[in-house]
């Protein structure tokens, strides 16, 4: 089955099929501290967008 | 590369953050404002891989949730990067979403930016690593002319296999 989700930034569907992209099956224990570095990160994402956190900003320089 | 006129300014964020982070913002049209950040990668890679230190990761998210679909979110996000790897000549290594299951779904959307902008100008790979209950999709982008670029990922392979 190929299935498709609604991307968030188009809101087109898109095809989760991923053929092509190597994929790798890693040890769970040595990959453990690098998976919860980026489930921290993941978080507060996901706090910022629910509004629980405020991001400060103070606006610099034209970067791009 | 990309229209200027089709994609937001983008400026430095220069409240507190670490020596090793940067941090980037941009407001749209619906007043929604961006961050994009990019902090040192080297928690992915073994401390002995040299060639790796100099690697950052990228995230990007709304300050509030999203509105509707703007087409210049692609565009600035994509300039973005390309300034950053021009600018600092190190890679940019994003991870996808690993708490559901659009990861997958977002790492596809990122190649076909990639193949749509990048000219010949950036190399480009991606991975799918797989736990025993979890996937973790992630990307690296690097200048052309980057010779280390084939080790990076068998880097992160070799770390990540034990």
């Amino acid at each position: 089955l190929i299935r498709y989700i609604v991307d968030e930034w188009s809101f087109k569907l898109i095809e989760m099929d991923t053929k092509g992209v190597k994929k790798i099956k890693i040890n769970t224990a040595v990959a453990k501290p690098i998976v919860e570095a980026m489930e921290k990160k993941q978080d507060h994402k996901n706090k910022v967008m629910s509004g629980e956190i405020k991001v400060k900003i103070s606006k610099g320089d034209r970067f791009a | 590369v990309i229209d200027l006129h089709d994609s937001y300014e983008v400026f430095v964020n220069e409240s507190d953050l670490k020596n090793d982070e940067f941090e980037y913002f941009f407001t749209t049209d619906s007043n929604i404002v961006y961050i994009l950040g990019f902090s040192n990668a080297s928690y992915l890679f073994r401390t002995e891989c040299l060639v790796c230190s100099n690697i950052f990761s990228f995230t990007f998210y709304p300050s509030e949730q999203k509105g509707q679909y703007d087409p210049k979110i692609k565009l600035t996000i994509i300039k973005t990067i390309h300034r950053f790897i021009e600018l600092y000549r190190c890679p940019v290594i994003y991870v996808c979403d690993t708490s559901s299951s659009g990861g997958r779904g977002r790492l596809r959307l990122f190649s076909s930016w990639f193949n749509e902008y990048s000219k010949g100008l950036f190399l480009h790979d991606q991975r799918i690593f797989e736990t025993d209950y979890q996937q973790i999709p992630l990307g690296i982008i690097a200048a052309v002319s980057d010779s280390n670029f084939n080790q990076y990922l068998n880097e992160i392979d070799s770390a990540w296999m034990g």
